[in-house]
């Protein structure tokens, strides 16, 4: 199994954590699909060509370009590659983070919206993925 | 030169952009090491509307000094960060 079709495997599984959360707990929920997103962002970086090693498979959510930081987070790959779904995968990132806190006070809607941001990611890098030849793990 | 207080000056500017007539308060923390810059911004009426024009509002800072730092942020309702309970959480 290739990096690709690892982190598809993945975000498959966060995303059956998050509906099986959901019912109960949409806050925790909304922790899970962000790590489905994640994954699905991660998917399609894999493959990237004309991208260093480091930022196909980075190690941070943040990081500024350079070497000296690891080459850039996965927030700062989306927004540069990925600008489609920058804003729907930064609010998943965000709300990932204060949904323990505050998510009860955006209303009922805020997890559909949540989903519905998810969905917009994943259409996104499925449709990037599709037909696009793998690239080796450790290949520069 | 990248300082708190003149990010903290231009944000502040941006955010009155937005005009979400709501009160705010935006706390900025800077790491020259790892060029990373962590934004807190309260908002008085946290909605998803608000929510996300702050969130856009906060992707087009980062966009346009991405030659200086990676941004990590947080968009909190401002009632709860005002009570005594939050601040000896």
């Amino acid at each position: 199994m290739g990096a690709r079709n690892w982190h598809a495997a993945r975000a498959t599984h966060h995303k059956r954590v998050a509906d099986h959360l959901e019912p109960t707990f949409p806050d925790w929920a909304a922790v899970a699909l962000f790590y489905s997103a994640m994954h699905l962002v991660h998917s399609s970086l894999a493959d990237e060509p004309g991208v260093s090693k480091d930022e196909r498979h980075p190690r941070k959510h943040s990081a500024k370009a350079g070497e000296e930081h690891g080459g850039r987070g996965t927030n700062q790959m989306v927004r540069d590659l990925y600008p489609e779904i920058h804003e729907q995968y930064r609010s998943l990132c965000e709300m990932s983070h204060r949904t323990r806190y505050d998510m009860d006070q955006l209303g009922p809607q805020a997890y559909p919206l949540l989903v519905r941001q998810w969905k917009d990611v994943r259409a996104f890098c499925e449709g990037r993925n599709q037909g696009r030849p793998t690239i080796p793990t450790q290949a520069p | 030169m990248v300082s708190t207080e003149n990010l903290k000056f231009e944000l502040a500017g941006r955010l009155a952009e937005l005009d979400l007539q709501t009160k705010d308060h935006i706390s900025v923390r800077w790491e020259p090491a790892p060029a990373i810059v962590r934004v807190g911004l309260m908002i008085g009426e946290y909605t998803w509307e608000n929510r996300m024009a702050v969130l856009a509002m906060l992707l087009d800072f980062e966009r346009d000094h991405s030659d200086d730092f990676a941004l990590e942020f947080d968009i909190v309702p401002l009632a709860p960060t005002q009570t005594d309970e939050f601040a000896e959480a």
